[in-house]
């Protein structure tokens, strides 16, 4: 059973004095709290980013507007919700201005040169017939992912990979609707359930 | 025991390991439901590997920090403002120095240099003096 953790707490103390340090200057304090949320950064660029596209800088770009706009936070909650927030909009920024935000493609079929373009991170498995087979584990999801419409990608990724509970991704989303929420995920649920049953292994 | 396979409601309340009872038990007595919450934990599990190597992710944050942090450089209207309030600052002072002297500091300089002079003869050709014992007017002689 996939493990899913849990943002519904308030912002914890380690948090609260990270946010404190980071607004002094404190290089060290900046770098723990961005390890706090590193992954979901990177797997919200990963996932929402087009091929081609350059998540490291992405991602850079995030943790700096993460840095910068820490020092105003006023949130509650866990930062997670809002970083992720700062990481969704990055992307709707960097797809508006490739002007491919409104591009969902049509066909279900696995493109294999995408999949070969996708996978711009070494695997780290030293097997190379596992680390083979990891790759097209992640070339799949990709793909997989691509025949989402954006916002159903989005929702799909903040709930399962950013692990962000419904209230989270309804605030990362802007804070819309946790109803709405809840409708494009049962969506993209419904439409990657083929693929996952026929294309998975 | 319920007989239908899981919704996408269900699945997603699974998925996220939030799922009740019924489900549970259904998912435990179902090969085909179990078979394909195998496939979808596989298929979230590739994003656990979407994580690049530590070094480039360390190489990342650092740049990150070093970006974030670093002294915003002085925008260009700031030394210009700076160098006009000095400005305006020097000609104020300017101005002040020179203004001319009021008729208060013109007798407070004559009482102190006569004060200065003979202290005595001051006390006695002052005007105080002259109001205490008023002189008598010519041609105004006691009877007595």
């Amino acid at each position: 059973m996939a493990e899913v953790a849990r943002w519904e707490q308030p912002v914890s103390e380690n948090e609260r004095e990270l946010i404190i340090q980071v607004r002094r200057g404190e290089r060290e304090a900046a770098e723990r709290l961005l390890l706090l949320h590193e992954a979901l950064m990177w797997r919200v660029c990963r996932a929402l980013l087009p091929a081609g596209e350059d998540v490291e800088a992405a991602v850079q770009e995030v943790m700096v507007k993460v840095l910068q706009g820490v020092r105003s936070f006023r949130g509650e909650g866990s930062l997670a919700p809002w970083v992720a927030r700062i990481a969704v909009n990055h992307c709707r920024d960097l797809l508006r201005r490739r002007k491919l935000l409104s591009f969902v493609p049509l066909s279900g079929s696995v493109d294999h040169d995408e999949e070969e373009r996708v996978l711009r991170f070494p695997a780290s498995d030293p097997d190379p017939e596992r680390a083979l087979r990891a790759k097209q584990g992640v070339a799949r999801l990709v793909a997989a992912l691509q025949q989402l419409p954006h916002r159903q990608r989005e929702v799909f990724v903040l709930r399962f990979f950013a692990h962000l509970d419904l209230q989270g991704v309804a605030e990362a989303l802007g804070g819309v609707d946790v109803g709405t929420v809840k409708t494009h995920l049962h969506r993209a649920l419904a439409r990657l359930r083929p693929y996952v049953l026929e294309a998975w292994p | 025991m319920r007989v239908n396979h899981v919704t996408e409601d269900e699945l997603e309340a699974i998925l996220a390991g939030e799922v009740n009872a019924a489900v549970r038990d259904h998912v435990h007595a179902c090969t085909v439901c179990q078979e394909e919450l195998k496939k979808w934990e596989a298929f979230l599990a590739a994003g656990s590997r979407w994580l690049p190597d530590p070094q480039t992710q360390g190489r990342v944050r650092q740049q990150a920090v070093m970006q974030a942090l670093r002294r915003r450089p002085l925008r260009w209207w700031v030394p210009l403002a700076a160098a006009a309030a000095v400005v305006l600052a020097v000609g104020l002072a300017t101005r002040w120095g020179e203004r001319p002297k009021t008729n208060v500091d013109v007798v407070l300089e004559q009482v102190d240099m006569t004060l200065a002079s003979d202290p005595l003869f001051a006390v006695a050709d002052s005007q105080v003096v002259r109001v205490v014992v008023p002189e008598t007017p010519s041609g105004e002689r006691s009877e007595s």
